[in-house]
């Protein structure tokens, strides 16, 4: 029973992250609409970041920021410290998002003015013709 | 097998389902707008996740983009098209169902599959065994910067920076080569933005009040960003933040006249130009590209106090253009591309 | 400067890219001019790299910010990146000399802006081809990404459909490649590829399902980004429906990176023991790329318009190529890689060549062809040798790449994949055939000429010299030439670069 436990509770978080992979990645293929489309794309990568976000945790440790001695001295105990690398690259992965994001949009303005819909059967029908 | 309470895994859990139903529920939702407003909740959700993670700058950085930014610039393409969606089309049923099979069998796969991966927070982890330890424990006496990750952001990994800051510059050259092109005819616009005519006191008396606080906060999370969260990004989007509020507060042309579209698009460069620009320095001095420790003999200091100047100087670059950028994607974006009137 | 190469044929382009934006509208000529300095002294940089690689018989290094590798982020510069960062920079500098008439029609307003784009694709691609680091890759990757995402969508008006969906799919590959280098980083605690093959040599990660799951995750992102046959259906509207500069550029370039980063993937960070040994769906990859090869050059023989048809090709050549790299033993691995510098020459001549003649009749439609010797002789000439080679006739590179791919194939037993070669051969040899001979004894009277219409009847019969402009003539049979080039100097690039870079265990 403690096994199972212990199980459960260390593994949660890459259940989580996985879950939200898959409802994003729901709404980004099966979603009609193309507003829909981008908020499963939105979901989508936070899931992705989620699961980077939790590599970098562990147990005991605090924010990835030294503390310093009273005399000035850093403390530097790896293992007080939580990883700041996938912080990093998460970092760099939302901003990478939100520009993914602005274009997105953009580009849903500019379908919406050519075909005057943003839904996915009827740019399809109004191509067509 | 001791689990160490202070990680409050029912706080963590009760979190995580509730941005299961915040996602689930903003692919549901009929009404666009507010669609946009539980995906701006389900970032605020994941915010908390990260603080609780100890990733405060990444946390830090999701509210000011995902949280604000994104749920503005939702609302602000919101006004130019169809608020309510159709349900999906039924010829559309087959396709959903094997999307939905495939799915579902990928997930359980990748679920089973987290049996081998190390435990969650466990510190014998490959990931926090092998590299981490170094820049904790080398990252002070090498850049003189406490804060480890923005030593790791704007130093060792320094050139990922540079070409983030690239990103977004290209994300605001693209919003506005595509909305604002003068030729295009505006075949079927829909215009339901709305008019802004009264005078309202209370909204402007707050931003009156706020937004200096605002700027003031941003320079001090950007120039205090090695020694607390935050750092050029952070301090950027909320300076940015600060130009959206004055727009949403007053009117659009209201900021514009304060902060032009022609010098918005300037600072985009001129930040990414200050980044490459010293690392060009570094490799005009003999060093490698985005080597700081160049500049000790020109700053008259030792080479861990030049590699923490660097770090400074970049992100002031990232500050700039970060700033620039989410101004200029809110002038695109709520604006329709014409400049005319925002949200 | 020579120990700089390596980062400034990358930032060369970004800094091109910043004063494009910055200097303002000072005048198209201003922009070109600009724009073909950075790109030149990109390519300068990148032919000095090869040099220095091809002399010194292994990788060149470097340090960004002067750290040591696993904490810093390096390039590496080896045989393989060498010869495909030439290309690049090569294809990226013919491209825009290209553009001086086109990029000017597609984009009556803010010329600049769209070079700053052009500018920032090409340092994209090249630091995707020269980074040593898997995560720096993503970021480049999404840089090339979002440039052409705004590239494409100048556009006709359905371009922006066309592009939504290309993001959407970009964004996909995009993430799978993020999420594998989680479970990678997850795994082994790394980022860069050298670090990350010799931590993946132990036994136990050999094993792993999770190391399974980030390597299957990282080729289903790359194959997305690069259009293998069933995941392909992005690419046909995206690329036809694009400017003619736009599209020069991207098809022959974007689909080509992504396979140098399949390779890379699956040679350098992962090995050919690993990925023929333990993945077990690495058999049936064989047939995937034969199924491309089929079904995209027979989808290319149904088309009408010119651009679609050549994009369909495109669908067929990522076929070998992904074929070549799975073959699992030298000759297809020499074939796949020696394919991708072909195929990056073909394709760049192929669409130079189409748009010199949209450009000319404004017809997009294989009509367009109709006579199309009599009035434009030179570009029909290098449309030829760009046939030839696809289909694979002897002097042309084409040919050599599928030499090998053959007898890979051959050697490996795999009659499946010989026989889509074969097909697929054929039928490209029917597809130009059709339009050869439109192109040899089209009616001119049927010909849609841009000054036919002002014209009497007879006007029209009359042959009438119509060539392309000099700035699209140019590089365009320079880029003939390489082809010619490229295939009498084979022996030599198989000699000094490409078995240089063939990964153990072949």
């Amino acid at each position: 029973m403690d096994d199972l436990f212990y199980f459960i509770i260390s593994k949660y978080n890459y259940w989580a992250a996985i879950i939200l992979l898959f409802i994003g990645l729901y709404g980004m293929i099966v979603r009609n609409n193309l507003m829909k489309k981008i908020i499963g794309m939105v979901i989508f990568q936070t899931a992705i970041l989620l699961f980077f976000v939790s590599i970098g945790v562990k147990r005991g440790a605090t924010v990835p920021i030294l503390k310093f001695s009273p005399d000035k001295q850093p403390l530097l105990d790896a293992a007080a410290y939580a990883n700041p690398l996938p912080h990093v690259l998460i970092l760099t992965a939302i901003v990478v998002g939100v520009a993914v994001l602005g274009v997105a949009l953009a580009l849903l303005q500019k379908i919406q003015r050519v075909h005057g819909t943003i839904e996915e059967d009827e740019i399809l029908e109004d191509m067509r013709k | 097998m001791t689990w160490d309470a202070s990680l409050l895994w029912q706080f963590d859990i009760l979190v995580l389902v509730m941005m299961v139903i915040c996602a689930v529920t903003a692919l549901a939702l009929q009404g666009l707008l507010s669609s946009a407003i539980v995906t701006g909740a389900y970032s605020f959700l994941i915010c908390l996740m990260w603080t609780h993670m100890m990733a405060v700058d990444v946390a830090f950085t999701e509210a000011a983009v995902g949280a604000a930014i994104s749920t503005v610039i939702f609302l602000g393409t919101a006004q130019y098209i169809n608020r309510w969606i159709k349900k999906d089309p039924p010829r559309e049923q087959g396709i959903k169902q094997l999307t939905l099979v495939i799915g579902v069998i990928c997930a359980v796969m990748m679920l089973s599959a987290t049996r081998d991966l190390p435990d969650w927070a466990d510190p014998a982890s490959p990931a926090s065994t092998h590299l981490s330890p170094g820049y904790i424990e080398q990252g002070y006496h090498e850049t003189a910067t406490p804060n480890v990750v923005t030593a790791v952001l704007a130093d060792y990994r320094g050139y990922d920076t540079m070409f983030e800051a690239v990103v977004v510059f290209a994300a605001a050259l693209v919003v506005m080569v595509l909305l604002r092109r003068t030729s295009h005819k505006h075949r079927k616009v829909l215009h339901l933005r709305p008019k802004r005519e009264g005078r309202d006191t209370v909204l402007r008396g707050a931003a009156q009040s706020i937004i200096p606080v605002m700027q003031i906060f941003a320079l001090y999370v950007l120039f205090h960003g090695h020694y607390s969260p935050g750092g050029g990004f952070q301090g950027g989007v909320i300076f940015g933040a600060s130009f959206i509020l004055l727009a949403l507060c007053y009117n659009l042309k209201f900021s514009m006249n304060r902060f032009r579209e022609h010098l918005v698009l300037w600072c985009c460069a001129c930040g990414v130009l200050l980044y490459a620009g010293i690392g060009a320095a570094c490799l005009g001095l003999g060093w490698n590209f985005l080597g700081y420790a160049a500049l000790a003999d020109l700053l008259g200091v030792s080479g861990k106090m030049a590699r923490s100047y660097g770090i400074l100087a970049v992100e002031i670059g990232v500050g700039i253009t970060v700033m620039a950028v989410m101004v200029s994607l809110y002038y695109d974006l709520a604006s329709g591309g014409d400049l005319e009137e925002g949200l | 400067m020579m120990d700089h190469a390596p980062v400034l044929m990358i930032v060369l382009p970004v800094f091109a890219s910043l004063a494009l934006t910055l200097i303002g509208p000072l005048g198209h000529r201003a922009a070109y001019g600009l724009l073909i300095l950075s790109i030149a002294g990109s390519l300068a940089a990148a032919m000095a790299t090869l040099v220095q690689v091809v002399q010194a018989g292994r990788a060149v290094q470097y340090r960004m910010g002067d750290w040591m590798p696993p904490m810093g982020i390096e390039l590496v510069i080896d045989h393989l990146s060498a010869g495909v960062l030439v290309m690049i920079s090569g294809c990226a500098l013919l491209t825009a000399i290209y553009s001086m008439h086109t990029a000017r029609q597609d984009n009556p307003d803010r010329l600049n802006h769209y070079y700053a784009l052009f500018a920032l694709l090409v340092a994209g691609l090249m630091g995707m081809t020269a980074t040593g680091d898997v995560f720096n890759l993503y970021v480049l990757l999404e840089i090339s990404a979002l440039s052409s995402y705004g590239l494409l969508a100048r556009g006709k008006g359905k371009a922006y459909y066309a592009t939504f969906r290309y993001l959407m799919m970009g964004t996909i590959g995009a993430s799978f490649y993020l999420l594998g280098v989680g479970y990678l980083y997850i795994m082994t605690g790394s980022l860069n590829m050298a670090d990350l093959s010799e931590i993946l040599k132990q036994p136990e990660l050999g094993e792993s399902v999770n190391v399974r799951i980030g390597f299957t995750l990282i080729i289903l992102g790359v194959w997305i980004k690069m259009a293998l046959f069933p995941l392909h259906a992005w690419m046909p509207n995206a690329y036809s429906r694009a400017g003619t500069t736009t599209a020069c550029l991207i098809a022959p370039l974007m689909t080509k990176v992504s396979v140098y980063v399949m390779l890379r993937i699956m040679f350098t960070v992962f090995s050919a023991d690993y990925v023929f040994q333990q993945i077990a769906w690495s058999r049936l990859v064989i047939y995937v790329a034969s199924a491309a090869a089929v079904l995209g050059m027979i989808t290319a023989l149904s088309q009408r318009d010119l651009r679609k048809m050549l994009t369909y090709i495109i669908v067929a050549e990522i076929g070998y190529l992904t074929g070549g790299a799975w073959l699992a033993n030298t000759a297809g691995y020499t074939g796949a890689v020696y394919h991708i510098l072909a195929d990056g020459l073909m394709t760049l001549c192929l669409f130079m060549a189409v748009g010199a003649i949209i450009y000319r009749t404004g017809v997009s439609t294989s009509a367009a062809m109709e006579g199309i010797f009599q009035r434009m002789p030179v570009t029909a000439g290098v449309f030829l040798i760009a046939g030839a080679s696809v289909v694979g006739i002897p002097p042309f590179c084409g040919f050599f790449s599928k030499w090998y791919l053959l007898q890979g194939a051959v050697q490996a037993g795999e009659w499946v994949f010989v026989a889509s070669l074969v097909i697929a051969g054929l039928v490209a040899a029917t597809l130009f055939f059709r339009l050869l001979e439109k192109a040899f004894f089209g009616r001119l009277d049927d010909a849609v000429l841009e000054t036919g219409s002002k014209t009497s009847h007879t006007a029209a019969r009359t042959i009438r010299w119509n060539e392309a402009p000099l700035t699209m003539l140019l590089p365009l049979v320079l880029t003939g030439a390489a082809l010619l080039g490229l295939g009498i100097y084979t022996n030599e690039v198989v000699r000094y670069l490409i078995r240089w870079s063939v990964p153990a265990g072949m």
